[in-house]
């Protein structure tokens, strides 16, 4: 999942967690940038849910003599070494990961996460674009089935922030599905959200998904918005004075057809027999046909 | 005296526990009116300081203060205010070498200073919890840790120690000063590591167009809602001799 300084995506990494808490999947939470109690406060859990939090946070140099430098990075391979058989493994930050420790080690790392024999069934991390150089993010993202990027609020997604979803299936498709999401107060996550996205995604098919009751955390695909109808004026002196300042069609109308006397008119010229004033404007006249009061507010 | 500044940063409004101002110094910027801003709130609000002072001697703060009113010497006294100056710790490691903070001579191990004066942040601000209700760290200037030729992952691993320290200490707080351009990878990389994990930015830049007599630069104040959507408003503010003046852009007092 990659996030940037304008947007970023913890919100949605613990909203993913929830979502394997809640479908019974064993998780590991590996704490490099957040702390432990950020995800426990906000993680619901039941009686026959697991979860495991791996605290990287508060001593990951071994500074405090709690863990040595080693230990951490032995710590990352005992999780690998859990006992059950499948379970998901979460990192709150990736980039503090490359780092610490190269994105050459890191890339190994998750690569073993990745193969067959490992008893990991997903690994979802939290990637900071902005604070790795390109070639990293390449490499970290071609390891990636699915890239889920965050992107601030635009014009048109209604004050939103924006997630694209881009999903390699096993048989070499891309898909690619926009959408945004919310969440309202303490974030307590309703995964339906991301029930959808990873049922969805899983056959091949990313589908139109609604807001659920609550509101805690909803979603829906983003659709651009329709060009808004012109809006009919209001006239806002019609409340403060009885008499009407606005005219309509008919009346527009007829006062373009008026012909002021002064104007040289070659019907009326030659029946009249008296002398008459006619005004000719010059190229350089400023002659205007339209109300010169107008644009005043009266 | 700042009530503009606190007023745009909506201090107020929020129990700051737990959470980290950075402010960014930006070229053509100078943040150290927010350093003093900053202290001056948390005085006000009696909660004791524990200064890193890496960029001044604690006699500019005092100097500082006195403008805002504070008399930082007293606050000493009392127990409420305590300054790590590293300025004095270098000049003493040059001298006779009995600092176990040795920056210049750091042997084998090069992270040990920085670990050695994490241990000695956290003993102070232990000893400050012991009698005052909260208190804040306060780290100016942290980029200044690059010339001492320290990388940008050692200086993230050393805030990274800072942030767990106010986690675990509890009524604490965290303000650091750190200074970037954009011609320089390893600051902006620090900034930006720091910039993702505080609850509130204030970056200091000059103006665009030059110099003013009227405006003395632009603030950016970064902020996140509960979407976790950074919010950025953006301020030009006027330094005078007691006072910080801050104004939409256009809205200069000098105009009107």
């Amino acid at each position: 999942m990659l996030h940037t300084l304008e947007q970023g995506g913890a919100n949605l990494l613990k909203a993913i967690i929830q979502s394997y808490v809640d479908k019974k999947i064993e998780v590991h939470v590996a704490c490099f940038e957040l702390p432990v109690s950020s995800f426990k406060d906000v993680i619901r859990t039941s009686p026959d849910s697991v979860v495991h939090y791996h605290d990287f946070f508060t001593d990951h140099l071994g500074w405090l003599e709690k863990k040595s430098d080693k230990e951490v990075k032995d710590s990352l391979e005992s999780i690998e070494e859990n006992k059950s058989d499948n379970f998901v493994l979460v990192i709150d930050s990736i980039a503090s990961l490359i780092i610490n420790f190269g994105s050459g080690s890191v890339y190994k790392r998750l690569h073993r996460f990745l193969m067959p024999e490992s008893k990991v069934q997903h690994v979802v991390t939290l990637l900071h674009k902005d604070m790795i150089e390109d070639f990293e993010f390449d490499d970290i993202s071609h390891l990636a089935s699915t890239v889920l990027r965050v992107e601030p609020p635009t014009e048109r997604s209604h004050g939103r922030p924006l997630c694209f979803v881009t999903h390699k299936t096993n048989k070499g498709k891309v898909l690619r599905e926009v959408y945004y999401f919310n969440s309202h107060g303490q974030f307590v996550a309703n995964l339906d959200y991301n029930y959808a996205l990873y049922i969805e995604i899983k056959k091949n098919k990313v589908e139109h998904y609604s807001v659920d009751a609550c509101n805690k955390l909803w979603s829906e695909p983003f659709k651009e918005s329709a060009p808004s109808k012109p809006v009919k004026p209001v006239d806002v002196m019609a409340d403060v004075t009885t008499f009407r300042l606005t005219l309509e069609d008919k009346e527009k109308e007829a006062r373009s057809q008026l012909v002021l006397p002064y104007l040289r008119n070659e019907a009326a010229s030659e029946n009249s027999g008296g002398g008459v004033i006619h005004y000719v404007p010059d190229e350089g006249d400023d002659w205007d046909e339209e109300d010169p009061d107008n644009d005043l507010n009266i | 005296m700042a009530t503009d500044f606190y007023l745009a940063l909506e201090l107020d409004k929020v129990d700051l526990s737990g959470k980290v101002i950075s402010v960014v110094e930006r070229q053509g910027g100078n943040a150290n009116f927010v350093i003093s801003a900053l202290m001056s709130h948390f005085i006000d609000n009696k909660t004791a300081i524990c200064l890193l002072s890496l960029h001044n001697t604690f006699g500019h703060y005092r100097n500082v203060g006195m403008k805002f009113g504070k008399n930082l010497q007293k606050l000493k006294e009392e127990g409420s205010f305590k300054c790590i100056e590293m300025l004095k710790t270098i000049e003493r490691s040059v001298s006779d070498r009995t600092t176990e903070i040795d920056f210049l001579f750091p042997g084998n191990q090069k992270d040990m200073p920085l670990k050695n004066l994490f241990l000695t942040i956290k003993r102070e601000a232990e000893l400050l919890l012991q009698t005052q209700k909260s208190v804040c760290i306060l780290v100016d200037d942290l980029s200044d840790l690059f010339c001492l030729g320290y990388s940008s992952s050692q200086v993230l691993s050393f805030y990274q120690y800072c942030r767990s320290l106010i986690f675990d200490l509890k009524s604490c707080s965290l303000v650091v000063l750190c200074h970037s351009t954009d011609e320089d990878i390893e600051s902006m990389l620090t900034v930006t590591g720091i910039c993702h994990t505080s609850y509130l930015s204030v970056e200091v830049c000059g103006l665009n167009t030059g110099i003013s007599g009227d405006v003395s630069g632009v603030i950016n104040i970064g902020k996140r809602d509960e979407a976790n959507s950074r919010i950025r408003n953006t301020y030009h503010f006027k330094l005078e001799e007691k006072r910080i003046r801050v104004f939409p852009p256009g809205a200069s007092p000098a105009l009107f």
